[in-house]
């Protein structure tokens, strides 16, 4: 993470939290239940809770026990979900009637968030590949109550072109070095000869999203790493591919704003539009946003 | 296949019928039917379905299979119902439940006709079982009666 200290100003605060245990956090399902009864649920395991100051839906819970081993989880009434994972879900803002695509949407943690904020009446595409991969998507799918959802298992670099959306949703494959505090072998940062491989296949997904959106749709990319190769480099490279522009994400969170420059090579301005999301910020995993708009 | 409205509106007096769902639930709710599984889906999903062909893995939830000898609830179907259900509910205390994931049967008369009941336990229903002549068989499937078995000493 060294290679960092460069573009991240607060240095020691975020060292200091990603030394820090994950707090345990949770997303209250309400196609399901209501908050007000999961908040009777809590009190009935004996968690004390507060809930996120930027989503209704989002709580920190306090408890000794294994969150994924209660009824409730098995039921579907919760999904366990880190404060940062919610971001890029949020800035896509969907709404009811729209079509969607999560393009690499395993394990279904934000599709099924889209699902719950559309009341589960837009239709939502959830792709990805690999058998196993599949599997849990469904199996939170069905979980959760997602009715809204159909699975399919394309490459998201051949995605077929006939099918158009009002949205797209990329979360990318990556590095994931934000998910430092999940998994301390991350502290270190990976491998560069992984960023840039990896980064080859998110400029070719990105291009794929932006294909299959209508025009005035809009993508929302993210990772879960803090490599700029694997972040704003991409949308850069898009800036220049497409016909795309990087819209402001109207979110009230704390968070760093894109860097425009790195190594020597500068980017768009425009990259300043997008977040990036430190684990001091939310105290939480660290990770990337950014919401384009396909124009004309 | 038979007709697939007629076994669509079969599947719904069925569960009218056995489960006590009301017809409203069909207002926001459709079945289709595709590689021997009744989905359930959001009506506005259904445009996109006939697009895509046969490439979809899941289509909603599965909601019923359709057996040679009839039409079998899941227990997702089950469970997303979850309220909706007033009939042929068997509630299940902490040992019966421990008992029917473990061995796959209990024993036990009610007054229940023969054929698939809900599950209850704590008031939530948690899945599918077949009840005949005092016998009570799980009908939840393989990999969830593991992540139920898993978290049971949590249960009270």
């Amino acid at each position: 993470m060294e290679r960092y200290r460069q573009i991240i100003s607060d240095w020691d605060k975020f060292s200091y939290y990603c030394s820090q245990p994950l707090p345990k956090t949770l997303r209250v399902n309400t196609l399901k239940v209501s908050l007000d009864m999961m908040e009777k649920y809590f009190k009935k395991l004996g968690w004390s809770f507060k809930r996120f100051d930027f989503c209704l839906w989002g709580y920190e819970v306090q408890t000794g026990d294994e969150i994924s081993r209660t009824l409730e989880h098995w039921l579907g009434y919760y999904y366990i979900q880190e404060a940062t994972s919610f971001i890029s879900v949020l800035a896509l803002q969907p709404q009811p009637g729209e079509k969607i695509l999560d393009l690499c949407a395993a394990p279904g943690g934000k599709t099924t968030f889209i699902a719950q904020i559309v009341n589960n009446k837009a239709s939502i595409w959830a792709n990805d590949i690999g058998f196993r991969r599949i599997r849990a998507l469904m199996a939170n799918i069905y979980r959760m109550g997602a009715v809204s959802v159909i699975v399919t298992g394309y490459n998201g670099l051949s995605f077929p072109q006939k099918f158009k959306f009002d949205k797209v949703l990329l979360d990318a494959p990556c590095s994931g070095e934000g998910n430092m505090r999940k998994d301390p072998r991350r502290v270190k940062g990976a491998e560069l000869g992984f960023i840039n491989n990896i980064s080859g296949l998110q400029k070719g997904l990105i291009q794929r999203a932006i294909d299959v959106l209508n025009p005035g749709g809009i993508l929302v990319y993210s990772t879960c790493t803090l490599a700029p190769e694997e972040n704003e480099m991409v949308i850069d490279y898009v800036l220049r591919k497409r016909k795309v522009k990087v819209e402001d994400i109207d979110l009230n969170i704390p968070y760093s704003q894109g860097i425009t420059e790195w190594n020597g090579e500068k980017f768009h301005p425009d990259l300043a539009k997008t977040m990036r999301i430190y684990p001091h910020h939310l105290n939480s995993g660290g990770g990337y946003i950014a919401r384009l708009k396909k124009i004309g | 296949m038979p007709d697939s409205k007629k076994l669509v509106e079969e599947i719904k007096k069925y569960f009218e019928k056995r489960f006590g769902l009301s017809r409203k639930i069909w207002g926001h709710h459709i079945i289709i039917l595709r590689n021997e599984i009744g989905w359930l889906i959001n009506p506005q999903l259904y445009d996109w379905i006939f697009n895509i062909g046969n490439k979809a893995y899941s289509l909603g939830i599965p909601f019923v299979r359709l057996l040679p000898k009839g039409i079998k609830p899941t227990s997702w179907g089950l469970i997303f119902m979850g309220r909706e259900i007033t009939r042929n509910i068997i509630e299940l205390g902490l040992e019966d439940l421990r008992g029917l994931l473990y061995r796959g049967r209990i024993k036990g008369s009610r007054d229940i006709e023969t054929g698939y009941v809900a599950l209850g336990y704590n008031g939530e229903i948690i899945g599918c079982g077949f009840y005949k002549d005092g016998v009570l068989e799980n009908q939840i499937p393989k990999a969830r009666r593991k992540s139920l078995l898993e978290i049971l000493p949590q249960l009270k």
